[in-house]
């Protein structure tokens, strides 16, 4: 069985590596100069990388412009994180859904509907970094206290709840820092 | 099939998070970058800030998004120094440089993707983004805190331990060097020994030196006091063992008087 595992594993990494050196799997798309974020979604979800649908209320940034000084070209294995990328910068966030991901204002994003994450998850940044997501801190027997946390929290725009055991909602990325900087206290 | 399957996902995993890159690791253009002196353009052809981050994103392979509002800022800004001279730049101090352009303009560089293809975002501090700009501070952990010193345009936070200190009372006095909330914070946390400091990548470096020397030296004068009580005590009761033997001896004297 051990045997079994070990020749597929490499026989899988032989056909990824061989494929790569092919160019296969390593297809781009090109993001215009002139493109919006609505562009962005539209170019993730048609690609097949993402299944992204704007938030009525929030649709109008769909229409915000990158200011792209030329044409940006994504390989489709990367898109779905560029898109994220983007649209954390045009202070949005995702919110996972079974089939389809909503795009959020940051602003108006419930943490009622933030995912629930393990913080090892979000330290390991293994989530794109606009999905929405809720984690407990602090964790029994870290040094620093809920108004640490809270500190910090306001300086990344995450949202923080409850007394004792808190909860931490918002943009995966943003939620880290906030996780990675109370650690070091 | 199944197992080769998830093995190819596994495989494919891996790969992939090895190639997860640094936001500070930033690309070094192949040869010296010459940014022209306005002096020698007409008006119309003033090199802006603008065309300074085309160049960057030119020479570096880097995309850059910016909203309306800071383009229009850039458009406006004149990029160059002084000098009046064509400024040629080698490779490996383009970035610093690039940086220090943006920051003497009032202009903020963010990195959004450590991978291929690599964005950035630049923001004017003039724009309604000054109000939000601190949630764009990139979380440098302690021990990397040397590497913000050549980023002057990249906000970051990061925390610092000064296990002498009283941090409440450092932060109070010291408030007054932060004039600015939205780029400038030192917050002290709670009970602990600890400081979380956001700024630009130079002032943050220097203000976490600024506190540790004074965390040093008020461990010094913690521990001279600590010596002086000590040596205090010994001769408190070097004292109060001589007045013993005198008055002992004085007792002997009376008794056997």
């Amino acid at each position: 069985m051990r045997l079994s595992i070990a020749s597929s594993t490499l026989a899988a990494l032989l056909l990824l590596s061989g494929c790569q050196s092919l160019g296969l799997g390593r297809a781009e798309v090109s993001v215009p100069a002139t493109a919006t974020l609505g562009d962005v979604v539209t170019l993730a979800n048609s690609s097949g990388t993402s299944t992204l649908v704007w938030q009525r209320d929030s649709e109008q940034y769909a229409l915000q412009s990158l200011g792209l000084g030329g044409p940006l070209r994504v390989s489709v294995s990367r898109l779905d994180d560029v898109t994220h990328a983007l649209l954390l910068w045009g202070g949005l966030v995702v919110i996972p859904g079974d089939g389809q991901d909503r795009i959020v204002a940051a602003e108006d994003a419930s943490p009622a509907e933030a995912r629930h994450v393990d913080r090892a998850l979000l330290l390991a940044e293994a989530l794109p970094p606009a999905t929405f997501v809720l984690t407990t801190c602090p964790l029994p027997g870290e040094v620093g206290s809920s108004k640490d946390l809270r500190r910090l929290a306001e300086q990344w725009g995450v949202h923080l709840s409850g007394v004792d055991n808190l909860v931490l909602a918002g943009p995966a990325d943003r939620v880290t820092r906030v996780l990675r900087a109370f650690s070091a206290i | 099939m199944k197992l080769t399957l998830i093995c190819l996902a596994t495989a494919i995993l891996v790969t992939e998070s090895a190639q997860a890159g640094d936001l500070l690791d930033f690309p070094i253009p192949d040869s010296p970058v010459v940014i022209p002196a306005n002096s020698d353009l007409a008006d119309a052809d003033e090199f802006t800030i603008e065309d300074l981050i085309a160049l960057y994103s030119k020479v570096t392979g880097q995309h850059c998004v910016m909203s309306a509002e800071t383009q229009a800022y850039a458009s406006n800004t004149p990029a160059t120094a002084l000098t009046g001279e064509d400024m040629t730049i080698a490779p490996e101090r383009f970035q610093e440089t690039f940086e220090a352009f943006l920051m003497v303009s009032n202009f903020v560089f963010t990195p959004l993707t450590a991978d291929e293809p690599r964005l950035f975002t630049v923001n004017s501090l003039y724009t309604g983004a000054r109000s939000t700009i601190k949630s764009l501070a990139m979380y440098l952990p302690p021990d990397r805190l040397d590497e913000a010193a050549a980023h002057p345009a990249i906000l970051f936070t990061t925390v610092v331990n000064v296990p002498h200190t009283d941090v409440r009372q450092v932060t109070t006095s010291l408030r007054s060097m932060f004039p600015d909330p939205n780029t400038q914070q030192m917050l002290p946390v709670g009970n602990t020994h600890a400081i979380v400091l956001m700024g630009l990548g130079p002032n943050v470096v220097s203000f976490a030196q600024l506190l540790k020397v004074a965390d040093e030296a008020e461990g010094r004068a913690h521990e001279e006091r600590m010596r002086a009580h000590e040596e205090s005590k010994a001769d408190e009761s070097a004292e109060t063992s001589q007045a013993c033997d005198v008055s002992e001896a004085k007792g002997v004297r009376v008794a056997g008087a």
